[in-house]
């Protein structure tokens, strides 16, 4: 019904088109498929169209179309214009009707390797709109399409929002093409496929969804396409609409797809049997199944040695558990269990929180909701305020609130560790959550001290158990407990000792490496025998 | 014949289950320490009611990995006939309920014992009932991957009750290991430990969701011994510890866990303790409300459970307030009640079945277990 209610609107227009090119075919007419291209893009000033002529006695004519900006014009010149222009007069002979002239121009004429033919009207106009170059040879009911795409583009830079120390210095960028090519240069196998598609009925975003043959589970790969395709909206328009139409749980403050911009994460991903989607227009690129323990690693664990790696990896842990529970538990000892601080911390909070004439639970929601007033500001701050705005932050918020005895010290120390260590998780979608669930746990224990917390947390636990991911179990090497995929959980064991995939993602391909690989100093020769001899054999 | 639930555990989710719900009660009342007259020979009785608990829980898991692909509500009926299959059904449900009860009771207690006391026992029961009712109706899969986790820690933690009170330990307190009066004293807690394990008859429940049903068996003596072990272990460190006043104690591991002190910082890991107890005592209200809720939708015939988990829930809540008056009166049901009737109950229906087993294999010509 609504269909029909838009089509009707639309049908002035439509019949507008339809006067041109009742068919929608290509027609053999140049200036018919001229004015159509024209009455299409309307008054729009940058779709370019040039005739050119060939032949002996310039009898045929050519029609070439395209967007200014969107095409490399030297190499429209080097290798339409000029071909065409010149070389055309060196196949004279072939040129002489218009079927042999546009053969000619097909086969010996055109340079670049993307040339494709289409017959229908709409498919011009759409590769025109996608880049390329459009060619009509008169007397031919069919369009050249030659694929000149090229733009100005951003380079190539470190990744802004996920830095790293170790980490490979090259992010994603807006532009599609450039993205499955940097995963194609670090994984040279003809098995990493990437499956194209378009989705938005006005944009025409491209979507590329790129897995290994073979190591990703084929009903996981099956399912992300089903749920891509599924899609029916106007446009696609980066991320995290994307993850909106295609996640597991719509109402889970976690997030069941990772969004990064890293190359390093996403070819990490990919090896281990993950899928990746690419989204034209964004340099943000979501990993299909996931679980929780990815959102705390960083590709930094992997490029230090392992000892380190499982260290940094444990403290970010209990950074993520800390900018949860924190100022809850604080606030929650504060109120109803005294008696669990030693007797002296006692004392001195609770002479500092004499004159506080808010419960403490007030106290934390006021400090924390600053502090987040504070974050928000501070990232759409213009760069010229920016240290206006901090000292304000540093003298107001923090000295005098505490001196006007509107919060007690000890609490700004509390919110500024959680604030802290809020920023301490790597992927910032599970760091807002923890922001989300920070206030709830706040009230809980505000009402019902530890006994509130550990309910809430239980419940987040009971939630977590549940999430899927792709069905993938959220929690995976821990509920339920897998031996081998614990490896590479809250510590990383050394590259040698991880021989299998994740067991819940891998598809045929299960094993990573033979196992033994562990290395160590030479055999010490056998006594009595030429060690360099035996060891040659 | 329909299982309701699209869930498998492994058969050491299925071990942990039976761990998690054996060492709730501990925390609470430790019956072996509180009914023997000579504190010195607690242990003993521990270890005795684990040994006798052997041959029983291998009756319940032998019969139903007889069944591997119906629960007891089903081969009740399968054995008994119509009438009388869904009559034990119910019975069997029944006391599901009044397990999960117990157990939401004696949790809401301590929470209010020694957390908050100054709050109604009522918001506890409700918080904790409405959770576990979520953890149910989210199906079996969610609760015993928490178990699986829970009874790594649930032994760690133990086991580090006692490893860190080991400076306060004395072990002459274990001495005099003479029964004077004949084993008759031994009696009582000895059956009191065994009717902690006749609640491993909710197993019946769990076989045919298990992965590989025939290591039912396997699994559920695991979980015995493991049990065993652990206690006979916890009961040795708190007679060490508190000597011949343990028997006086209401809270003995938890006290226990009071003494903990390590270099003057690592100290009241109580909260520790207890924050563990919540978890498991909440999987194991979750495990009986989501054994019920199953039990009462094959009874019926239902063709889903979930929406009968808030209805048995609520149900679960109103009885464990209204069931006792105080803790009291909660520890003295365990202490005499509870046991008499788990000794006239799981002994009655193990010998039901078994006939019925056995006649209806002769009956079929040596066909038994008959749906498979």
């Amino acid at each position: 019904m609504m269909r029909r209610l838009s089509f009707r609107k639309q049908r002035n227009e439509v019949n507008e088109k339809e006067s041109i090119s009742v068919t929608g075919l290509v027609s053999s007419d140049l200036s018919e498929n001229q004015q159509y291209i024209r009455q299409t893009f309307g008054l729009s000033a940058d779709i370019i169209m040039r005739v050119l002529r060939l032949g002996a006695d310039d009898q045929i004519a050519v029609l070439i179309a395209h967007i200014d900006g969107l095409i490399d014009n030297s190499l429209l010149n080097s290798s339409v214009i000029r071909p065409i222009n010149l070389d055309s007069a060196l196949l004279e002979k072939k040129c002489a009707d218009p079927l042999s002239a546009y053969n000619a121009v097909r086969n010996h004429v055109l340079g670049g390797s993307e040339l494709t033919e289409v017959s229908l009207m709409k498919d011009v106009v759409q590769s025109i709109c996608q880049g390329s170059c459009a060619i009509m040879v008169e007397g031919n009911p069919m369009a050249l399409i030659l694929d000149l795409r090229s733009w100005q583009e951003r380079n190539i830079t470190e990744p802004v929002s996920e830095p790293s120390v170790r980490g490979i210095r090259e992010g994603f960028v807006e532009t599609f093409r450039t993205n499955t090519a940097i995963l194609r240069r670090h994984i040279m196998d003809p098995r990493l496929r990437i499956d194209e598609t378009t989705l938005g009925e006005i944009s025409h975003t491209a979507i590329g969804i790129v897995y290994i043959q073979g190591v990703a589970k084929e009903n996981i790969v099956q399912e992300v396409k089903d749920r891509i395709t599924r899609i029916k909206t106007d446009s696609m328009q980066g991320t995290g609409m994307m993850e909106e139409y295609i996640e597991d749980a719509s109402w889970s403050p976690f997030p069941t797809l990772l969004r990064t911009e890293r190359v390093d994460r996403a070819i990490g991903a990919l090896l281990q049997g993950r899928v990746v989607i690419i989204i034209a227009g964004t340099p943000f690129v979501l990993i299909a199944p996931v679980t929780l323990t990815m959102f705390l690693t960083a590709p930094d664990d992997y490029f230090e040695r392992f000892p380190i790696g499982s260290l940094v990896r444990t403290l970010r842990l209990i950074t993520f558990l800390m900018s949860l529970t924190l100022p809850a538990i604080y606030v929650a000892i504060i109120t109803f269990h005294q008696e669990m601080l030693p007797t002296s911390l006692v004392l001195a909070i609770a002479a500092q929180r004499e004159g506080v004439p808010f419960p403490a639970a007030v106290e934390a929601f006021i400090l924390d909701i600053g502090f987040e007033i504070f974050r928000e500001a501070s990232i759409r701050v213009p760069v010229v305020f920016g240290p206006a705005v901090s000292i304000l932050g540093v003298l107001f918020l923090g000295q005098t609130a505490v001196s006007a005895g509107l919060v007690s010290p000890f609490m700004v120390i509390v919110i500024s560790v959680t604030a802290i260590t809020s920023l301490g998780v790597p992927i910032y979608s599970l760091g807002i959550a923890a922001r989300l669930i920070r206030f709830p746990l706040l009230f809980l224990a505000g009402s019902l001290g530890l006994f509130g917390v550990i309910w809430g947390i239980a419940a987040i636990i009971i939630h977590l158990m549940a999430l899927r991911s792709f069905g993938v179990p959220y929690l995976e090497p821990f509920g339920p407990v897998v031996g081998s995929d614990l490896k590479d959980a809250i510590m990383r064991s050394p590259w040698w000792s991880i021989n299998k995939r994740p067991k819940f993602i891998a598809g045929r391909n299960k094993i990573r490496q033979p196992a033994g690989q562990k290395p160590g100093p030479p055999p010490a020769p056998p006594a009595g025998r030429q060690g360099s001899k035996g060891g040659r054999k | 014949m329909n299982l309701l639930e699209h869930g498998r555990i492994s058969g050491r989710q299925f071990m942990a289950l039976l761990i998690i719900s054996r060492m709730t009660p501990v925390i609470l009342i430790c019956t072996s320490i509180n009914l023997v007259k000579y504190s010195s020979t607690a242990w003993v009785n521990e270890a005795l009611g684990s040994l006798l608990a052997l041959p029983m829980v291998w009756l319940i898991a032998n019969l139903s990995s007889k069944y591997p692909d119906q629960t007891i509500v089903q081969y009740a009926e399968t054995l008994l006939g119509r009438f009388f299959g869904k009559t034990i059904g119910l019975i069997f449900i029944i006391t599901v309920v009044m397990t999960s009860a117990t157990v939401l009771r004696s949790l809401g207690e301590t929470i209010t014992i020694a957390m908050m006391p100054g709050t109604p026992i009522l918001v506890f029961l409700l918080m904790v009932v409405f959770l576990a009712a979520n953890a149910a109706r989210n199906g079996l899969e969610v609760y015993t991957r928490i178990a699986e986790i829970l009874a790594f820690v649930t032994i760690f933690i133990m086991a580090m009750l006692v490893i860190l009170n080991y400076n306060i330990m004395d072990f002459k307190e274990l001495k005099p290991l003479y029964f004077p009066e004949g084993i008759a004293p031994l009696i009582p807690p000895t059956s009191s430990v065994l009717s902690y394990f006749c609640e491993f008859f909710v197993l019946a429940m769990l076989v045919p969701y298990l992965r590989k049903p025939q290591q039912a068996v396997r699994f559920s003596l695991l979980a015995v011994m493991i049990t065993g072990s652990m206690l006979v272990f916890l009961c040795i460190g708190m007679t060490a510890v508190f000597g011949g006043t343990v028997n006086s104690l209401s809270l003995p591991a938890f006290t226990l866990a009071r003494q903990v002190s390590l270099m003057h910082f690592f100290e009241r890991i109580e909260s520790l303790v207890a924050i563990v107890w919540f978890f498991a005592a909440g999987t194991k209200v979750a495990f009986t409300l989501w054994a019920a809720s199953v039990g009462f939708a094959q009874l019926f015939q239902l063709r889903d459970y979930r929406p009968l988990v808030y209805p048995v829930a609520g149900i679960v809540g109103s009885l464990s307030l209204i069931s006792y008056s105080s803790i009291v009166e909660l520890i003295c049901f365990l202490n005499r009640p509870m046991i008499v009737f788990s000794f006239i109950f799981v002994p009655l229906l193990l010998i039901l079945f078994y006939s019925a087993h056995i006649m209806k294999k002769h009956s079929s010509g040596g066909k038994a277990g008959g749906t498979r």
